[in-house]
């Protein structure tokens, strides 16, 4: 095996430890989005990230459970109120993430293209 | 790079608020309240012999436009764009703008009653009075300050609109023919305030609707 193709396969291997939890692209999207407010409330992150709220409801449910959103509900008056925040372990996930995924797309875009019809040796 | 996306992504999120053309349309309410004590007296309505109603008309608008604008926010933006509370860095910017409007409303303030009590010489060969020359300039650094602090690019247009508007009206009184120069000013430059502001609050409206809070786990199931 060539030490090109070694490294392929190390670089691509890191793909197997990224956090599925904020792989998904709607909550990555909720979590970048909570990432860069202090806290926000439902009606926002909708509009923002214009996913239905069934869809952010269930996404949310997800991030809450991995313990990278905090999740306050309170009534205003009778009206239901969900204030969200990123959580520490969920801002740092964040960042390891992008940085893996940055790291990720720098080496595949460094590595050499295998040529059509090449044979694998 | 992450710092930028992360960057232009709250730059986005929080401009958003700018969405609702509450603001634009403020900021022709104010400026509107400006000029009509000058058009009003133009027409022969009102006189400056007392100070009254050159004070209360803008009084008036003024108190308007900020119902206006608290009570829209609270009532039409809010429940159909949400909350957000923005990290440390904009709560600072945000400091900066209430102390720069703080003073832009002080000076203008003194030279509103430099000028009635015509305290301040006519200035030089322009025919304009000097405290609107200041106001001019400082409309002009104030709202540019603002602009930039508030990430809301219209706003350099109006710092614009607001500073030539006074000191225009007056020079337009003093070297040309016009009739009704203040009409003319104040339409010119009040207009596009809040004819953006129209269309901007409209389009909002349609495509914001009131959304309802119905927390998580309390919808339906459906297929992901």
């Amino acid at each position: 095996m060539s030490k090109q193709r070694k490294g392929d396969t190390k670089d691509l291997s890191r793909l197997l430890e990224i956090d599925k939890a904020i792989h998904e692209p709607a909550r990555l999207m909720i979590i970048a989005y909570l990432s860069v407010v202090e806290s926000a409330d439902f009606i926002f992150l909708m509009n923002q990230t214009g996913l239905t709220q069934g869809n952010l409801s269930f996404h949310l449910s997800k991030l809450e459970e991995s313990g990278y959103v905090a999740i306050k509900k309170r009534f205003i008056g009778k009206r239901p109120h969900t204030m969200l925040s990123i959580t520490d372990k969920g801002r740092q996930t964040l960042k390891e993430y992008l940085s893996t995924m940055k790291g990720l797309v720098d080496s595949l875009a460094g590595s050499q293209p295998i040529k059509e019809g090449a044979e694998q040796k | 790079m992450e710092q930028l996306d992360i960057k232009a992504l709250e730059k986005k999120a929080f401009r958003s608020f700018y969405k609702d053309g509450i603001y634009d349309l403020f900021m022709g309410l104010i400026l509107l309240s400006f000029g009509l004590p000058l058009i009003f007296n133009e027409f022969g309505w009102i006189d400056y012999e007392t100070i009254t109603m050159p004070l209360l008309i803008p009084l008036i608008v003024n108190v308007g436009a900020l119902l206006f604008f608290v009570f829209g926010k609270k009532c039409i933006t809010v429940p159909r764009l949400g909350i957000a509370h923005f990290g440390k860095t904009r709560k600072r910017k945000l400091k900066h703008v209430k102390l720069l409007l703080a003073v832009s409303v002080l000076i203008g303030v003194i030279m509103f009653f430099l000028s009635l009590f015509k305290v301040f010489p006519v200035g030089g060969t322009t025919g304009i009075p000097l405290p609107f020359v200041i106001f001019g300039i400082q409309s002009l650094l104030i709202f540019s300050f603002v602009a930039y602090f508030m990430d809301f690019t219209r706003l350099y247009l109006y710092a614009f609109l607001f500073a030539v508007s006074l000191p225009l009206t007056f020079w337009l009184k003093r070297n040309t023919e016009l009739l009704y120069p203040s009409l003319w000013v104040f339409t010119l430059t009040t207009v596009p305030m809040l004819a953006v502001g129209c269309v901007v609050f409209i389009k909002f409206l349609t495509q914001f609707p009131v959304r309802k809070d119905q927390g998580i786990g309390n919808e339906q199931t459906e297929k992901r």
